[in-house]
């Protein structure tokens, strides 16, 4: 079990977090670059001094602030996988591999051959006498994976694991990973901002956004109750924030950007703050004002018009009506509807389909 | 200003290669060769080599640890280690010679206690070796400082997650890494020992047989012996050229196996 309140500061950056992360069990650090989440891990390896908070695992304090407790990093039961290529140029994977069973003063036969076991559950036996320019991406990457977890470490930090690598290996080294993670017995931490990798990869996720966690969860209450505009557009949906109002046939929330009609439950009391969340798939799109029975009719005039991966079966349809939305639609009705940047359109959505939460 | 740069050029090329053409045209080579078996050469030469490498040794081992540290740690006083190694390379060599004999001289600050422990520095070859690693040292220094400096921190990082304390990291990575540049500084400092003069005949005097280097020989033989001068001079030209040619082939052959395909 890992539990750490970490902070620290540099001038121009500061951040505040706490985590935890039992045995086993994989939290998803997601966040923009520059938001901190390569910070948490540099101070759970050690590799950062922290202003204050601890750092404790499995109940040994591996730094702590008020007790004055701190472990360097080789005396941490760790293994980091940096961003980018950090294996060592002048040894083969083998070497790679078994320089950390070396350095805790096990023999070089008996570093080499479980070197040679943590290569091959990494998928990378082949490549053991290979020097890492000899090695692709995701051949690198499956080697500094066995590096790190040589040592059977008791915490595994991966920093973007999959961020430098081409789709496909990126897809391949994913779903290993997706398949190998919740079988180690280590507490993982895994900081990314792609969130497909984030909801492929982790049981919990915790969103951080300038040095502090906007929102932290498990994957489906991440996914169905986004609780920060960033979490919400890297789900891709849209989120809103506002006081209530009741009306005498339902009710409106009144976010900054713009009011939606809404359903709330009966406990809402009015002027209470509370979420929205419409689907973009929800949105149907039309040029003329729509005869229809949804009650929130926004217009605004096309913005960009993204095709949807993997396919672009589907394009999503920004708009910059008040509020600002995004709509998904097929290919075919968006070429129907002769949709183009600066095309005023209207998006109507039923007030049932806003999700409301507090 | 282009023709002015290329003119500029021209003139640099020439006023560079025309000494060196001076000195292996004067003679005829068969002459020249036959001038090397000439014992006031042979006895320079050994000496001369005998000194350098031990000068080169020594500048490494005391080199290294300086050079690492000056490029990982932070301290007080950095700055100021850093100048007292750089000051060999800017002190007129005849200074630093004369500095030495003042500290290790017979009657030197430290020169006393040397003598109780029946060590001379002063007229001995011991001598030559300690005034050739004065004033290569600052070479080696620089150039395995600045191949520390460069390799990626994030290697050192890496080491340390891998349980490595920073012994081990310094000598299986960082040596490692670094090895081009602590080679290239070698050949450095085994080049500025060679050609060490100021220094030496200052501290060490010019004694044939003990003190008497290939420098010092040719600056001798000037007065009496022409051919014999030009003879040593070709040689430290040979040697020269040969250390050059290593520190380039050093740096290519290490540095191309690492960024090789890279």
């Amino acid at each position: 079990m890992l539990e750490a309140r970490l902070a620290f500061a540099r001038p121009g950056f500061d951040l505040e977090v706490e985590l935890s992360c039992a045995a086993g069990e994989t939290l998803v650090l997601v966040g923009e670059s520059g938001s901190g989440k390569t910070t948490v891990l540099r101070l759970l390896a050690g590799l950062e001094p922290p202003l204050a908070g601890h750092v404790h695992v499995d109940g040994a304090a591996w730094s702590d602030a008020a007790s004055g407790a701190w472990l360097s990093p080789e005396r941490r039961s760790v293994g980091y996988v940096a961003q980018g290529d950090t294996l060592f140029p002048h040894l083969d994977a083998l070497g790679n591999v078994a320089f950390g069973p070396c350095a805790l003063g096990i023999s070089r036969r008996e570093a080499e051959s479980r070197a040679h076991a943590a290569l091959e559950r990494a998928g990378a036996s082949a490549w053991a006498g290979r020097k890492p320019h000899e090695l692709s991406g995701g051949q690198k990457q499956r080697v500094a994976l066995a590096r790190a977890l040589v040592l059977e470490p008791e915490v595994l930090l991966l920093d973007e694991p999959l961020s430098a690598l081409d789709p496909g290996t990126r897809r391949e080294l994913r779903a290993d990973l997706a398949r190998r993670l919740p079988a180690l017995p280590c507490a993982t931490v895994l900081v990314t901002h792609s969130p497909v990798e984030a909801l492929a990869l982790g049981n919990r996720l915790a969103a951080i956004e300038h040095g502090r966690i906007v929102q932290a969860g498990d994957r489906e209450a991440l996914v169905l109750r986004p609780r920060s505009n960033y979490v919400a557009d890297f789900l891709g949906v849209n989120l809103f924030r506002g006081a209530i109002r009741r009306e005498d046939a339902g009710a409106l929330l009144a976010a900054e950007t713009g009011s939606l009609h809404v359903v709330v439950d009966d406990d809402v009391a009015d002027g209470e703050e509370c979420f929205a969340l419409v689907n973009p798939r929800d949105i149907t799109l039309s040029l003329l004002a729509p005869a229809t029975s949804a009650r929130n009719v926004i217009s605004g005039l096309v913005q960009e018009i993204v095709p949807e991966p993997p396919h672009g079966e589907r394009v999503r349809v920004a708009l910059d009506g008040r509020p600002p939305l995004v709509a998904e639609v097929t290919r075919e009705s968006a070429a129907e509807l002769g949709l183009q940047p600066g095309l005023r359109v209207h998006a109507s959505f039923k007030s049932s389909g806003v999700t409301t939460y507090r | 200003m282009r023709v002015l740069a290329v003119l500029a050029s021209a003139v640099l090329a020439l006023l560079l290669s025309l000494p060196l053409a001076a000195l292996f045209l004067r003679r005829p080579p068969a002459e020249i060769l036959q001038r090397l078996a000439d014992p006031l050469v042979l006895d320079a030469l050994r000496l001369s080599l005998v000194t350098s490498l031990a000068a080169t040794v020594a500048a490494i081992v005391l080199g290294l640890p300086a050079a690492y540290l000056l490029a990982t740690r932070r301290f007080r006083g950095k700055r100021v280690v850093e100048l007292l190694v750089q000051l060999p390379m800017v002190l007129p060599p005849t200074v630093s010679g004369f500095a030495l004999l003042l500290a290790l001289g017979r009657a030197g600050l430290a020169g006393r206690a040397l003598e109780a422990f029946g060590v001379t520095l002063p007229f001995t070859t011991l001598g030559v070796i300690v005034a050739q690693t004065f004033m290569a040292v600052p070479f080696f220094v620089l150039a395995a400082r600045s191949g520390f400096e460069q390799v990626d921190v994030r290697y050192r990082e890496a080491a340390a997650t891998l349980r490595a304390d920073e012994v081990r990291t310094a000598l299986t990575v960082m040596l490692p890494l670094a090895l081009p540049a602590i080679v290239a500084g070698g050949t450095m400092a085994c080049a500025r020992a060679l050609g060490e003069f100021g220094a030496t005949i200052t501290f060490a005097g010019n004694m044939p047989g003990l003190t008497q280097t290939m420098p010092l020989a040719v600056y001798l033989a000037l007065q009496t012996d022409l051919d014999a001068a030009i003879a040593l001079s070709v040689v430290l030209v040979a040697l020269a050229i040969g250390l050059l040619a290593g520190v380039h082939a050093a740096g290519g052959i290490l540095l191309g196996a690492r960024t090789r395909r890279a």
